[in-house]
């Protein structure tokens, strides 16, 4: 993997200009979709991590800026990044509980058709305000997230009422998708792209016939193919890719349970090359999903995620168990935003982190009670300045739609309600700087 | 009015009325004495009790709510508490309640929509058992409808997809992972390694080929291209192989053309159209205009390969005349095939889809039974019986290695080899439910015999597995495979809740909520002090956990005997096996029993189970979760079901002969509503129905020449249209028997033109579409439908015919 990404050099290196590079006059922000002034994130990533939590074991002590992690507490293992965080802590889910429900309404909030967020999570959400300029409006990465095929337990990002957006979980096909036209130099790459531009042109001529013969029922299943030849075709590159390749990932085993700690960073890692690169500028990383089965083998545990995550405090050593779970979640988001940090911002000032949001979102809170009540999230970097971050915050009953509100506001968005506005509006009173 | 129960399409629940002859009166009695002059079974407008039992009580309360609220359920203390089935007067008691919620609302929601999809300010103690975009969900609101005295019966029954006459839904199906696999199989001839794995669809109710779950992903479309791309690449390699021609001597522009012929009409299991053959053509000419005749060749087949003619299988039919719709002999070729052998159909049948023969009845019958003796259709009953069951998470079920040493990749590969030769056993050769339960054999390779601790001698398969009879779990058949037993258990330790769900949710088709919040789920931990029972009663001896798990823990705990990875054992632990157990709350499956093989007895012998059975496979085969769309072909299914005392191939050829398997309602495109429909381009709306269901090649259609151009005015040729229209007929399709053609009409006017189009016919008009005919003398007068009557200026549409000489 590349270490470093300063985009000059990395053009230089690659020889070509400026002027090949696809996305370089494209850094600016559209202007259009954001407010008119005022400091903003330029990207956004959704970490999540599944099976709620025990809030004892989670929360910090302490007050806003004056918090700590206590010894062999959930969260310690980001002692390190402690002042890249902002974390909120008491927020409800309204109006929904348990797993299945937790992972629907964690994004969306519960949005539907009628509502200002049109029943998107809010990555597409924000994809859509703000991907155009991107190669990718938003990329989706799993870690072993499908081996049930998808359904409410398994997906997490809607680009529409119950309509899911699938997480890629293999690491070489992601490369593939990212990477794989980057081969035999730039005339060849644009040659590749001409001809694959004619085949979707050909493709969405038969698409559309097929669409003319069916009746309204059906017609949907067609208008989302022409959506996704849409998204192929804004995919399509033509040489040119402005960053260094980084090394095709070892083969993987996707779902190999032993496999999950690994799968997981080569996915880290390709998702902070394509940011880095530009390719997109909303993510998400998905670690497995509500009801995992997924058993933490490589820390020596036996037992299913969900197990681990229902049991009682009577049972002391299997509680210390899903800590010790939920710890290995936070020394991979710490890596993460790690990383994030030590990345130079491309053609910018600071880290890719400090124009970054990233939030760390589970879909319940004690998981024993199978709630969402006092839902943790992490939201880790300075959002271009939008935050100030090394504070704990607690907004005991309210809403978290309000965080996705404060979210948007955050990339530079000026919706007022992010989901069932029924459950409240505006955003999370002193989340911003 | 009559009633006659073996036409009305029956409740779900209330299989036991079709399978039972004395319920099935009574029931017949109690609908003919709510008779009000509208509740005809065939009527489009049914009864408020007609339309409670088919479509709220049967699929809604009784499979989503019954568990809970029930007299001793979990919700024994709400205000739906609702009455068994069976028992005297349960109808009108339950409809009773249902009305009475239906009529309660908070702000303007009814609480019977508010409680399940977990909406209501209150919550709902059971979490979300709906959701707002099921069938469910719409049959709830039209019953709220019917409650509040709002619901005006404008003669569609909604809640049915398909007609009275069992006709279903037209529909396009995209193929699942597996048939596409198996489709490019068959297209290369081999197995073919697509070097990528498709993001995995929307699983429905257990079934990865949920039709309307199947869509084209942004993510898939690139995966599609990825694998496509990687095809073109064998065949510009092997061009020698995969051309029906030589390019040098019958030329590099005809060759394309006989190779789009060719492999097109086998990826997209019909004839290629005109509109389609000049598109590659087009895609052709100019890549090889560049880079020559093997780089035009390779993306022509990537092209093919991606395309929505290979990618969806359509069900849209022809226009009959009857308001129906007659699947095409090419759609009824891939439809059975699909079904039978989950692969595209076979050269054979392609040619009795040319010649038109598959239209008749026996023929498509003859065929089906020439599929189900083809290996393939074992293949296909295996994943039924692998997502029915959840076998296929075999692989994937982790277990403790320190604890279970022996539960090694190779013995887990037996275990499938086992599952796979049970279940082919009971579907070859008129198997039936009852010995796919009940089977005191099963298969074992030594090494899988050792690890179960049971002898097994003599005659291998070429694979090494051993008919043997089982020592222990005999007579338990499927239920005893070390399969089943170990992807329902936990890492540590067996599971009678996940064994007890399987046969509630998989054998008796009632949906089991998961906890409600605040209840303490916390599983029992492993105690050495306790059995695995023990430490499961006391975790539900709990009044609140009581209620559900009452239905689950006593028949898991008859699969006590066997371990999470499979093993008999007499002692769990310490502890000596205790595997009674109980079946409560069912219409008509509730017993006591030891042990699995009594348990398999009890499941064997339940009508219940039967139908149950029917609507598992109904989903599978039909590809739905829609009780609308299961409704269509169930009776039929039933009958045939227990006709053949539960033989399970009787279902397919059951399937095959109803009129579901031909007929399809609903309606045509409509009016082209946005610039996205493609409507307005004459070149794009100009195939009509299934543009290969009449040539039988489309070399034979290459008389197109001989369409007409009209304008205004009567052109002396037999065609007629008024002033500022232009028309053009183009046939599409022309064989020795008939022909079908597109016209185009243009408005070449300054004007919006109500346009009509006098033709004179060489042959009698069989069908038509996207126009109104009527005969005038010798020619016949079209006109547009409501939807395209009117043509703005300089726009365009269409409309076409067949004709039979």
């Amino acid at each position: 993997m590349a270490r470093t990404l300063r985009r000059r050099d990395l053009l230089r290196s690659l020889g070509i200009g400026l002027v090949a590079a696809p996305f370089v006059d494209l850094l600016a922000r559209p202007r259009t979709t954001r407010a008119a002034d005022g400091a903003a994130a330029t990207r956004l990533v959704v970490f999540f991590s599944p099976n709620g939590t025990v809030p004892a074991h989670w929360t910090p002590e302490g007050g806003e800026t004056d918090f700590t992690f206590a010894p062999g507490s959930i969260l310690e293992p980001l002692e390190g990044i402690r002042e890249q965080l902002t974390i909120v802590g008491g927020l409800d889910f309204f109006g929904a509980d348990n797993h299945e429900p937790g992972m629907a309404a964690m994004l969306t909030a519960k949005g539907g058709a009628g509502h200002d967020s049109g029943g998107m999570s809010i990555d597409q959400y924000v994809a859509k305000q703000l991907g155009a300029s991107t190669r990718f409006a938003s990329l989706e990465l799993g870690v072993q997230t499908s081996a049930w095929g998808g359904n409410t337990q398994t997906r997490m990002s809607y680009s529409g009422p119950g309509t899911f957006v699938t997480p890629d979980d293999d690491p070489s096909h992601v490369y593939e998708r990212l990477f794989g036209d980057f081969v035999g130099g730039d005339d060849a790459a644009a040659k590749l792209k001409a001809r694959r531009q004619r085949v979707v042109d050909l493709l969405v001529d038969e698409a559309k016939d097929l669409r003319g013969r069916l009746g309204a029922e059906e017609r949907p299943k067609l208008d989302a193919h022409l959506e996704a030849l849409a998204q192929v075709e804004k995919g399509l590159v033509g040489g040119g890719l402005g960053c260094a390749l980084p090394e095709a990932p070892a083969s993987l085993s996707p779902y190999d349970n032993g496999a999950f700690p690994e799968v997981g960073k080569v996915q880290m890692d390709l998702l902070i090359t394509a940011l880095a690169c530009d390719m997109t500028r909303v993510a998400s990383l998905q670690w497995s999903h509500t009801v995992s089965p997924m058993v933490p083998s490589w820390l020596g545990i036996s037992e299913g995620h969900h197990s681990l995550s229902h049991i009682d405090d009577s049972n002391v050593a299997g509680v210390a168990q899903f800590v010790d779970a939920e710890r290995w979640f936070a020394e991979q988001f710490a890596y993460f935003v790690d990383k994030l940090a030590a990345t130079p911002e491309p053609g910018g000032e600071g880290s890719m982190l400090d124009n970054s949001l990233i939030l760390w979102a589970k879909e319940m809170g004690d998981s024993r009670a199978h709630v969402c009540k006092g839902v943790p999230f992490v939201v880790a970097g300075g959002a271009g300045g939008y935050l100030k971050p090394g504070r704990y915050l607690s907004y005991p009953g309210e809403s978290h739609g309000k965080l996705l509100v404060s979210i948007c506001q955050a990339m530079g968005l000026t919706n007022d309600s992010f989901g069932d506005p029924a459950f409240g509006t505006g955003g999370l009173a002193g989340f911003g700087a | 009015m009559t009633t006659t129960t073996s036409t009305r399409p029956r409740p779900r629940a209330a299989l036991s009325a079709a399978l039972s002859a004395t319920l099935a009166l009574s029931l017949g009695a109690l609908l003919g004495a709510c008779g009000d002059g509208d509740g005809d079974e065939n009527s489009a407008c049914p009864s408020d009790q007609e339309f409670f039992e088919k479509h709220v009580y049967g699929p809604v309360l009784s499979m989503r709510c019954a568990t809970c609220h029930n007299p001793e359920g979990l919700a024994k203390d709400s205000r739906m508490v609702l009455k068994a089935e069976g028992e005297e007067g349960y109808l009108e008691h339950n409809m009773a309640i249902a009305r009475e919620l239906a009529q309660e609302s908070v702000d303007g929601t009814s609480v019977l929509l508010l409680k399940p999809t977990n909406e209501h300010p209150d919550e709902h103690k059971g979490g979300m058992v709906l959701t707002r975009d099921s069938a469910e969900y719409a049959a709830l609101e039209q019953w709220v409808a019917r409650a509040t005295g709002v619901y005006a019966c404008d003669g569609e029954d909604e809640a049915l997809t398909c007609d009275a006459s069992g006709a279903g839904a037209r529909r396009v199906r995209r193929l699942d992972h597996r048939e596409y696999q198996r489709s490019v199989d068959a297209l290369f001839g081999a197995p073919m390694d697509l070097g990528v794995s498709f993001a995995p669809d929307n699983v429905i109710d257990g079934y990865t080929n949920n039709a309307a779950a199947l869509q084209v992903s942004g993510l898939l479309a690139e995966q599609y291209r990825e694998a496509a791309e990687g095809m073109g690449d064998v065949i510009a390699g092997d061009l020698a192989r995969y051309l029906p021609c030589d390019p040098v001597s019958d030329g590099e522009p005809e060759c394309a053309g006989a190779f789009i012929d060719d492999f097109g009409a086998r990826a997209f299991r019909r004839p290629v159209s005109d509109t389609e053959r000049a598109r590659y053509l087009s895609l052709f000419d100019e890549v090889a205009g560049e880079d020559g005749f093997a780089e035009g060749i390779r993306w022509v087949s990537a092209a093919i390969l991606q395309a929505p003619g290979f990618l969806y299988r359509t069900e849209l039919g022809q226009a009959n005349g009857d308001g129906q719709y007659a699947l095409t002999p090419y759609e009824l070729a891939s439809e059975l095939s699909y079904l039978i052998v989950g692969a595209p159909p076979d050269a054979d049948l392609l040619a009795l889809a040319a010649d038109g023969s598959l239209g008749d009845p026996a023929v498509l019958e003859a065929e089906a039974t020439r599929l189900l003796a083809d290996p393939r259709a074992v293949d296909n009953v295996l994943r039924f019986a692998d997502e029915w069951l959840g076998l296929d998470r075999l692989d994937l079920v982790t277990r403790d290695p320190m604890l279970f040493p022996e539960l090694t990749d190779d013995i887990r590969a037996a275990m499938r080899g086992e599952a796979e030769r049970l279940v082919a056993e009971a579907f070859a050769g008129g198997g039936t439910l009852d010995e796919l339960l009940t089977a005191s054999y099963s298969y074992m390779t030594p090494d899988l015999a050792a690890y179960y601790g049971q002898a097994a001698a003599g005659e291998a398969d070429a694979e090494g597995f051993v008919r043997v009879e089982r020592e222990q779990g005999a007579g338990a058949g499927i239920l005893a495979s070390g399969a089943l037993l170990t992807t329902h258990a936990l890492p540590t330790s067996s599971s009678p809740i996940h064994r007890g769900k399987l046969i509630r949710e998989r054998f008796l088709c009632q949906h089991m909520p998961p906890p409600p919040p605040s209840v303490n789920a916390s599983p029992p931990p492993v105690d050495p002090g306790l059995s695995t029972r023990e430490r499961y009663s006391q975790h539900s001896e709990d009044a609140t956990c009581a209620g559900c798990h009452q239905l689950i823990d006593p028949i898991g705990f008859a699969f006590e005997h066997f371990d999470a990875v499979g093993r008999f054992r007499e002692l769990d632990g310490v502890h000596p096996v205790d595997a009674s157990g109980e079946i409560l709350h069912t219409s008509s499956t509730d017993a006591p029993f030891n042990g699995i093989t009594e348990l398999a007895e009890v499941l064997a012998g339940s009508e219940e189970v039967h139908g149950c059975y029917v609507d598992q496979w109904s989903r599978y085969a039909l590809g739905t979760a829609n009780a609308g769309d299961l409704d269509c072909a169930r009776d039929e299914l039933v009958d045939a079901f227990v006709e053949s005392e539960g033989r399970l191939d009787s279902l397919v050829l059951a399937l095959v002969r109803s009129p579901y398997f031909r007929l399809r309602t609903g309606e045509i495109a409509e009016l082209p509503d946005d610039s996205g429909s493609g409507g307005s381009d004459s070149s794009g709306d100009t195939d009509g129905p299934d543009s290969g269901d009449s040539g039988s090649d489309s070399d034979s259609s290459t008389g197109d020449d001989s369409g007409g151009t009209g304008d205004s005015g009567d052109t002396g040729d037999g065609m007629d249209a008024p002033e500022g229209v232009e028309f053009m007929r183009n046939v599409d399709s022309m064989w020795p028997s008939g022909e079908c053609d597109t016209v185009t009409i243009t408005n070449v006017s300054a004007a919006p033109v109500n346009w009509y189009v006098v033709l004179d016919l060489q042959g009698s008009l069989v069908n038509h579409w996207n126009a109104v005919v009527t005969p005038e003398g010798d020619r016949h007068r079209f006109v547009g439908e409501a939807y395209n009557a009117t043509v703005e200026p300089q726009q365009s549409t269409s409309f076409g015919f067949c004709l039979e000489y």
